[in-house]
């Protein structure tokens, strides 16, 4: 990506904080310190909007944002209150939840719309959230805005080069689709929570613990060799997001229902030089070969950029439109994602920064 | 034995959804890989399904009326989690030598062709209809009233063709499941379905 002049730069990055702070004022009515906590935030997501426009770099600031966000997230809901409140902590929402529980969900969405009782639109504002996100910046959602997603980013950047290779998983990437059609069946027969309960390697509340022992112990043994071999040694070792590729069942979710997002990370097959840089950087595995030896990016493509920053002949870009007439959208898109990325992370990290500073 | 059938059929339609559910988690990705765009051939599948659920509940009919109360729970217990482990290992069976039969097709072909067996829906429908799910135990609490081992397996046949409605659309499964890639995912939920429920069987044996 060409590095933008200073002033469209300056411009998209106010226009990213302007509508960040009118979030912030209408969040944090009255409350001073809060307010100033959330226009901080405000400022470093704008900020970072700036240089991706400046520099024509999207991926390293994006991926400072995001990680950052995730590891405050888990700052912020499972460090703080569990040292607050002894052994009860728990996030308020948690969205791969909602692909494993799909049924229920929508259950819920229905039951809320027919009561005509906004108050009870709690659950609700969540779908219509999803959907407005789905709508919007698709599977961006698994690069920009996912905390959990964050944190297996985080643990594959830590190796500076890959210590393994990872070959191309081919009819394996399917697995996460296998794995929500599954999810789901079990959950609907089973009536429980059958992902939280056994696979969820972030466990962000205690409620899915089961009182028995054996069983207790059990989950322990999965919940430990998830998180230790798919979000932290196996990403450390490959440079690859394995929790996200394999097992996510919202990420498999989302990667069929993003469809309905205008924008696609897509490769300009007359500049493309058949190099291969782009599927060696993939973290997501989302770039593979046509059977004439064409790259073409995937389903599970998570707009996290990283091509677009290493492709050496500039054939790679965020497109909207048909194949016969599209057009570069890349702006736009970026300009959403953080606006996303921004405002929800806005409702948890100015409480991070408020409780550091000892004043919460 | 009018009022048996009705009971039984009524039963079947109040409490099919439940029982179509536990049979899909292992049904549905048979047909996911298996089924074609042919509904005469789909049809076959399920028919064959359903007459090995049919086999098993006339069975667990029979059984139920001849042994009485005082064993039923030793039969639900332990049978119903033999048969889901033997429906798991069918289903694992299945899978592994299918997906294998994609990885290395000469080589592991005539496994694959000798164990044709693992995919005969009959021995799923079997196994699945062996493993009581609540509704299924409401009737054989039903027919322990009954003290008539007719009377039970007609209650039971009535009651098999009532949840036997809600297995219909599964004959559509293969038109939204279509190309290679949709039957390799339907391959991987059979393998991930065959080892949960497998563990799910080990584990109440063990308990
Ligand atoms: S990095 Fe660019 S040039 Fe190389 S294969 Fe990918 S799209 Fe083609
Ligand atoms: S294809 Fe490119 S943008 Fe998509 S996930 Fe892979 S590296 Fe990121």
């Amino acid at each position: 990506m060409k590095n933008g002049s200073f002033r469209k730069s300056a411009g998209l990055a106010f226009g990213i904080l302007g509508v960040l702070a009118v979030l912030s004022f209408v969040s944090a009515g009255r409350d001073v310190p809060l307010l100033l906590a959330k226009l901080s935030w405000s400022t470093v997501v704008a900020f970072l909007g700036f240089r991706i426009y400046r520099d024509g770099v999207i991926s390293r600031y994006r991926a400072i944002l995001f990680i950052l966000t995730a590891f405050l997230f888990f700052l912020e809901f499972k460090f703080f209150r569990f040292i607050s409140f002894g052994n009860t902590p728990s996030a308020p929402y948690c969205h791969i939840a909602e692909a494993s529980t799909l049924s229920n969900f929508v259950h819920s969405q229905v039951l809320a719309i027919k009561s005509g009782d906004w108050r009870v639109w709690g659950v609700l504002t969540m779908g219509f959230l999803w959907l407005l996100i789905i709508f919007t910046i698709g599977q961006g959602i698994c690069s920009w805005v996912c905390f959990f997603g964050g944190i297996d980013e985080g643990f594959s950047k830590i190796a500076k080069r890959p210590i393994l290779k990872f070959k191309a998983p081919g009819r394996w990437r399917d697995l996460p689709i296998a794995f929500l059609i599954f999810i789901l069946v079990v959950t609907f027969l089973q009536g429980l929570p059958v992902f939280c309960s056994w696979f969820c390697p972030f466990k962000m509340t205690e409620a899915f613990w089961a009182a028995d022992p054996v069983t207790r112990k059990a989950q322990a043994v999965l919940f430990w060799s998830i998180l230790a071999g798919a979000v932290i040694i196996i990403p450390i070792l490959t440079g690859k997001r394995i929790f996200c590729s394999f097992i996510c069942p919202f990420g498999a979710l989302v990667s069929i229902s993003g469809k309905a997002s205008p924008y696609a990370v897509t490769i300009d097959k007359e500049k493309c030089s058949r190099c291969g840089k782009c599927m060696e950087v993939c973290p997501s595995l989302a770039v593979e070969t046509t059977a004439s030896g064409e790259y073409k990016t995937t389903n599970f493509c998570t707009r996290c950029s990283k091509c677009i920053d290493i492709c050496p002949s500039d054939a790679i870009s965020i497109f909207s439109g048909p194949s016969g007439a599209r057009i570069d959208t890349r702006d736009i898109f970026i300009f959403l994602s953080l606006l996303v990325a921004g405002a929800l992370s806005g409702s948890f990290v100015p409480n991070v920064f408020l409780r550091l500073a000892g004043l919460r | 034995m009018t009022r048996i059938l009705l009971e039984g059929f009524a039963l079947g339609l109040s409490a099919g959804i439940y029982c179509a559910g536990s049979c899909l988690a292992f049904f549905m990705p048979y047909l996911m890989a298996e089924g074609e765009r042919k509904i005469p051939s789909n049809v076959r599948k399920i028919t064959s399904f359903l007459a090995g659920r049919f086999i098993a509940y006339i069975a667990f009919a029979l059984i139920i009326g001849l042994i009485g109360n005082a064993y039923r729970d030793v039969f639900t217990s332990g049978a119903s989690h033999i048969c889901l482990i033997g429906a798991s290992l069918l289903m694992l069976g299945y899978s592994v030598a299918n997906l294998i039969k994609g990885r290395h097709d000469g080589a592991c072909s005539s496994y694959v062709s000798r164990s044709r067996l693992a995919r005969v829906p009959f021995f799923l429908g079997l196994f699945t209809g062996l493993n009581p799910c609540p509704p299924f135990l409401l009737g054989a609490s039903r027919i322990l009233t009954m003290a008539d081992v007719s009377g039970g397996a007609v209650f039971f046949a009535a009651f098999f063709a009532g949840t036997s409605v809600y297995m219909a659309p599964l004959i559509f499964v293969p038109y939204l499941a279509r190309g290679e890639r949709i039957k390799q995912i339907g391959m991987m939920v059979a393998f991930l379905s065959g080892v949960w429920f497998l563990v799910v069987g080990i584990a109440g044996l063990l308990r």
